[in-house]
């Protein structure tokens, strides 16, 4: 009877309707996410699906696949495989993580673990965080003009003086690349590391410096080892923008067709002043710069479909690391 | 038992010791050269835009300069008028700048420039553009520069200035100790002047240090006579197929494409984002919360340069051919499902104890319903009001419609940003303390009366941080821009024109610009300007996220 008397009430059927548009919204956005996922794989899959209807369909749909896995580009990009772009893709991206993840976990451990919490510090660290937001696009031309015209061209001076004017490192490369990611992505890895350790638990520490360890050696031997999957999810994040990020990387030695890849079997194997292909570039370069009237549509979902794949998994071992992460811990801090 | 008097000894913990110390350094080393290396990087960027400030010097260079080296530009009789033979107002004395598109004029009044407001120099007559400071024009002489719009005036006292036509600048001057100055003859490269004159036929050489003349703060943002233009106006073009072109560089349209991008997808992405972190934040069990925000997140996951494509080539071409559908999607969505909530809420009022997750099903089914009667209502409406084809109908009254426009790129834009402003928001909410709104419901508010008078008043902070968040990353998106903007650099607000941002604009330019030209510094410029904004953005966003923090933190 009383509850019949409470929503009877205008106040609650106005209530409802709000209450209704706001699932509607948040509808709205899984709609948008779902459609297109749906749209990138029906598309991008069709592309391998094989033309006639023969016995083997399944077959050939997986060699398609492989062929465009690893086959190199024909036609002005225009068929072929992905091959080069990818494995720029992945190159760039390694290297980029072994400039990063040194770098980032010192600064996260010095930030939060040595450094005295007092205002600077909360200034430094907003300042840190909010490179994160910096556009990635003022990051290639910091890039363009002290990688590539400053450190590249003084590099050329002192070692590379008998090649000039014909720049080695003073023109875009592989190693201007992965230094702009490291720049861009070393606020994820900080972020992530910083958490991390702010969830290990305080009485892990006292116990350590309790039993006589020094501080270093708190941090070794239990402190660090226990951030490791959220170091992991940082560099997991990073390496997740830094694959779909374009933008800063056509300034800084990403280009359309690269002749040579930039591992291979001549001294010194990984050649760093090397152009090379990227995965999102090639869309951008295939879906924009191709010659009017060329189709290349289908074949241009069949490479975003591979990059969105790349990064979705990468955000999803992130995802899952850190929710494993965050119920682990949740545990100790219950029983303290 | 070794092992354990090895463990105290001595020797072990002074090795220990100098170990912890080493690490320590090591590690403080390493944060302090992180952050050195950051702030460097942006006072860098800074100081690479510093020259485009330095001002213009004329330097005697007479001992220093190797004669017979220099090449100087034959001095041809200047005929007062080259191209327009029958026009009138130019008198003795005036002066072609390089181009042979405008004429510098000494008068009573000072020195004027006059410029043609189009090739087509018959129908359009020369206009007056602008006067320069100079009040010494009796015996004034003047001699244009080759490869720019900069002149020198100079007169038998020895007086010598060295302007600049398009900024209408007084770069430098200088008093030669020549007396009387004779002839000025300026070299080649037109990077040298060759004074002579006086009683013996001395010779003086004067050096121009003049490299970014033609840029000054006012052209940046104030509208602007170029030459074969007939007003001012905000033009950003700095690149042609002619040597005789003069650069223009206005951040107007660059700014105002932007502001434009970031507030169309804004307007999407707020109520939608908003919307949906309430209702996850306040209503969804935490079970289904589990899922549902991670899966919207998954958007921010997206690499833009897809997102960009998508809007370019696939939606671009849909919309325009579907105008008045997506209008109505957009606008008539909304009203439609609160009309169906507002008339069906009896039917649902016995649905109250069901689980969300059902109830989201039947949300569901009834957004598909009204998103399809929405879209039918719209192409009905395009029939009946606006003859079948909006955009036709648009252009009849004098309404640009762009293919590539601030419409798609709100779309996209908009979802692009939505997952960001989404998550922050959430965030806010769900720190909102528990009592607050149980405090609230228990005296007697409903609901949504604890969410909207309780409840967002709290995170209200947290919100508005999240949207901060969400306009820088718009600000600073560029692929989607890029791909779907048409890059065009108008000056227009509206919904149906193109644009070009700031960073699609360094995207664009930035590999081209040649290094240390003014161009380059002006293209770096705009990318100072474009991370303070951001980053101002941010920190402010970044605070108050802290002080909400920091308030709840004792709930």
């Amino acid at each position: 009877m009383l509850k019949n008397l409470v929503v009877k009430k205008p106040q609650a059927t106005q209530d409802q309707r709000w209450l209704w548009l706001s699932g509607s919204m948040l509808l709205i956005c899984l709609l948008l996410v779902a459609a297109l996922l749906f749209l990138i794989g029906v598309k991008g899959l069709s592309y391998f699906w094989p033309s006639e209807h023969t016995e083997g369909v399944w077959k050939s749909f997986f060699q398609n696949i492989g062929f465009f896995l690893t086959q190199a580009p024909m036609d002005h990009n225009q068929s072929g495989g992905i091959f080069p772009a990818l494995f720029g893709t992945v190159t760039m991206v390694l290297l980029m993580t072994l400039f990063v993840t040194p770098v980032g976990v010192l600064s996260a451990v010095y930030l939060s673990e040595f450094a005295t919490q007092n205002s600077f510090t909360r200034l430094l660290r907003i300042a840190i965080y909010n490179l994160a937001g910096v556009p990635s696009i003022v990051f290639g031309v910091f890039g363009l003009i002290f990688f590539v015209y400053i450190l590249g061209g003084s590099i050329d001076q002192l070692f590379f003086s008998d090649s000039l004017p014909t720049p080695t490192y003073g023109t875009p490369g592989l190693i201007w690349v992965s230094l702009t990611l490291a720049l861009l992505t070393l606020p994820v890895v900080i972020v992530a590391t910083e958490e991390g350790l702010s969830r290990i638990p305080e009485n892990y520490r006292s116990g350590c410096l309790a039993l006589g360890a020094t501080q270093s050696e708190m941090l070794w031997k239990v402190v660090l080892p226990l951030t490791t999957p959220a170091m992991l999810t940082g560099v997991i994040l990073a390496i997740a923008r830094a694959a779909g990020e374009v933008a800063p990387l056509m300034l800084v030695g990403v280009v359309r067709s690269a002749p040579e890849l930039p591992i291979d079997s001549t001294f010194p194997f990984l050649h760093l002043d090397r152009n090379v292909m990227h995965l999102g570039y090639h869309i951008f370069d295939l879906g924009m710069q191709s010659p009017v009237g060329s189709d290349v549509m289908p074949i241009v979902f069949a490479a975003s479909l591979v990059l969105i794949t790349l990064v979705l998994m990468l955000n999803l071992t992130a995802i899952i690391i850190r929710q494993g992460l965050r119920r682990r811990f949740h545990q100790y801090s219950q029983q303290q | 038992m070794s092992n354990q008097r090895y463990a105290i000894s001595p020797s072990y913990q002074r090795y220990r010791r100098i170990k912890d110390l080493l690490f320590r350094q090591f590690v403080r080393l390493a944060a302090i050269s992180v952050v050195l290396a950051l702030v460097s990087l942006f006072v860098f960027l800074f100081w690479e835009t510093l020259p485009l400030f330095r001002t213009a010097t004329l330097v005697d260079q007479t001992d220093k300069v190797q004669t017979h080296d220099v090449i100087l530009l034959p001095r041809l009789e200047q005929t007062p008028v080259k191209l327009n033979q029958d026009y009138p107002l130019v008198s003795d004395g005036s002066v072609w700048l390089h181009g042979d598109r405008s004429i510098i004029e000494p008068r009573e009044v000072g020195l004027i420039q006059w410029i043609m407001a189009s090739t087509n120099t018959t129908e359009f007559p020369m206009i007056l553009a602008r006067p320069f400071n100079h009040f010494h024009v009796e015996n004034v002489s003047l001699l244009a520069l080759p490869g720019s719009k900069a002149f020198i005036s100079y007169d038998p006292t020895g007086l010598i200035t060295l302007y600049h036509a398009t900024t209408g600048r007084v770069l430098a001057s200088i008093q030669s100790h020549i007396y009387p100055l004779k002839e000025i003859e300026v070299s080649v490269l037109g990077d040298l002047l060759k004074l002579t004159g006086g009683e013996s036929n001395q010779t003086q050489w004067l050096q121009i240090d003049a490299p970014h003349a033609e840029f000054s703060w006012s052209i940046l943002w104030r509208p602007w006579l170029y030459e074969g233009h007939q007003q001012p106006d905000f033009i950003w073009q700095t690149t042609a197929n002619t040597d005789i072109f003069e650069p223009k560089f206005s951040f107007v349209p660059l700014s105002i494409g932007t502001f434009k991008a970031a507030f169309y997808a804004l307007l999407f992405a707020i109520p939608l984002a908003i919307l949906a972190a309430i209702y996850t934040a306040c209503f969804l069990p935490e079970s289904a919360r589990a899922w549902i925000k991670p899966a919207v997140e998954l958007a921010e996951a997206f690499p833009t340069v897809v997102l960009g494509f998508i809007a370019g080539m696939l939606l671009a071409p849909l919309i325009e051919m579907h105008l008045a559908m997506v209008l109505s999607l957009l606008i008539l969505t909304p009203l439609i499902l609160m009309l169906f909530y507002t008339l069906l809420h009896r039917l649902f009022m016995h649905l109250k104890g069901q689980s969300p997750t059902s109830s989201l099903l039947l949300m569901l089914m009834l957004l598909l319903l009204t998103l399809l009667i929405s879209s039918g209502l719209g192409q009905q409406i395009e029939v009946f009001f606006f003859q079948g084809d909006l955009v036709e109908w648009l252009n009849q009254r004098g309404i640009d419609y762009r293919q590539r426009n601030g419409l798609v790129i709100g779309l996209v834009m908009g979802f692009a940003i939505m997952p960001v402003i989404f998550s922050l928001a959430e965030d806010a909410l769900i720190s909102v303390p528990e009592s607050l709104r149980q405090g609230a419901m228990a005296l007697g508010a409903s609901p949504w009366q604890a969410v909207v008078k309780v409840m967002l008043p709290t995170a209200a902070a947290g919100i508005f941080a999240a949207i901060m968040i969400g306009f820088g990353r718009a600000l600073g998106e560029t692929m989607i821009l890029l791909m779907a903007s048409g890059n065009s650099p108008v000056s227009d607000f509206s919904l149906f024109e193109g644009m070009r941002s700031l960073a699609a604009n360094l995207a664009i330019e930035a590999p081209e610009a040649m290094q240390g030209s003014t161009h380059y510094r002006v293209l770096i410029l705009s990318a100072t300007l474009l991370f303070m904004l951001t980053f101002l953005m941010n920190t402010l966003a970044a605070l108050v996220r802290e002080n909400l923090y920091h308030r709840y933190r004792r709930y």
